[in-house]
């Protein structure tokens, strides 16, 4: 509404997950979901645009989030009674094949 | 961000949920000096326009910011930790009275704006803490760290800070250079913590941070002597109440009148309902 503090964001319509777009409102409703908002704008100033932030490496974040958790796993050897191997602790999906 | 004090969100299909409920596709939206100029149809204003700065949105929706009414500063590095519901809480509330140091809280609200910045969430309006019982208000370092970085995020956010359910006093732990100190929490503590916050925080930075204050609700140690049942209400589908077959409940329902699905239907909920219920009466 004009006059209203500018807090907007933009919802992307046009990537291949979307599928048809009957009527934006039950475009919304079906098939969008948070990782489709593309630009963010609060109070007139844009916070995210293309869903890059300013001064934010998401690829690197992702990388140096993934090496802590790697290594908080590994310390937990350590931490735990008896000090089992890792994959004790935090045992696979699947079982590991046995040769016949 | 930009400083750009014009700027034009077009080619757009606008959804302004305004009263008259029309969606403008193609539609724009002009913005200037941090507020709504123009909702308009058409991708772009017609003729000549003032200097401004022009982003295609390629036929995306495009909205108002969402509002989160219902969060907790914290949770965003506990959520994902494992355990039933109850174990959770515990667990939670613990961290953050005693283990939750100033850079826990400066994490998680970083990691809180990323993720509400990711997700379109504009405004939201966190507990500051474990509800109305673990607030970390027993001075302000723990709260100045989580407001420094949702300022520095560009969000909106009304920070939510309170008082804790009596007894008084409460334990907590403080942090400083990686040791801990036990200390007590008196009410006053937390007032007066508060107060200071208020004061330096509503209004602070770009205008978009305000804090608000909430009291716990007293029915819980009214009710319960002090403590919340830590078993929930049985989460059991309802059972049919006892009473006459289908068949009979056609027979009587013509010799009454009453409709027979008011006998036999019960309600079909799939979730858990944990306030009374009544079951259909025929004196209707």
């Amino acid at each position: 509404m004009p006059g209203a503090r500018a807090d907007l964001i933009a919802i992307d319509f046009g990537h291949d997950g979307i599928g048809q777009v009957i009527d934006p409102i039950q475009t919304l409703m079906q098939s969008s979901c948070g990782r489709d908002v593309t630009d963010v704008v609060v109070d007139g100033r844009l916070v995210m645009e293309g869903r890059i932030l300013p001064g934010f490496d998401a690829a690197a974040a992702h990388r140096q989030a993934q090496a802590q958790f790697d290594g908080l796993i590994a310390r937990y050897p350590d931490r735990t009674f008896g000090h089992p191997p890792v994959s004790e602790i935090f045992t696979p999906t699947y079982p590991p094949r046995r040769a016949p | 961000m930009t400083e750009a004090t014009r700027t034009i969100l077009g080619n757009a299909a606008v959804i302004p949920l305004d009263g008259q409920r029309q969606i403008l596709d193609p539609g724009h939206v002009v913005v200037e000096a941090g507020r709504i100029a123009t909702v308009a149809a058409g991708a772009w204003p017609e003729g000549e326009t003032p200097a401004a700065r022009r982003i295609d949105l390629d036929g995306a929706a495009l909205i108002p910011g969402l509002i989160d009414l219902h969060l907790h500063a914290g949770h965003g590095l506990t959520k994902n930790l494992g355990g039933d519901v109850d174990a959770w809480m515990d667990t939670v509330g613990d961290v953050y009275a005693r283990h939750a140091d100033a850079e826990f809280w400066a994490a998680d609200a970083a990691l809180q704006a990323l993720e509400r910045t990711l997700g379109g969430t504009t405004l939201a309006v966190p507990f500051f803490g474990g509800g109305d019982n673990v607030m970390r208000t027993e001075d302000t370092a723990c709260a100045e760290a989580h407001l420094r970085e949702i300022e520095a995020s560009g969000l909106r956010e009304i920070l939510v800070l309170g008082v804790d359910r009596p007894p008084f006093p409460k334990p907590r732990r403080a942090w400083t250079e990686g040791r801990a100190v036990e200390r007590s929490m008196s009410l006053s503590d937390q007032i007066a913590a508060i107060g200071t916050l208020a004061g330096r925080w509503r209004g602070a930075g770009l205008g978009l941070i305000d804090i608000a204050v909430s009291a716990p609700r007293d029915r819980r140690s009214r009710v319960r002597g002090g403590r919340w049942p830590r078993s929930r209400p049985p989460c059991a589908r309802p059972r049919p109440p006892p009473g006459p077959s289908r068949r009979a409940a056609a027979a009587a329902s013509s010799r009454t009148g009453i409709a027979t699905d008011r006998w036999l239907s019960w309600p079909r909920r799939s979730g858990c309902s944990t306030g009374a219920r009544s079951w259909p009466i025929a004196s209707t």
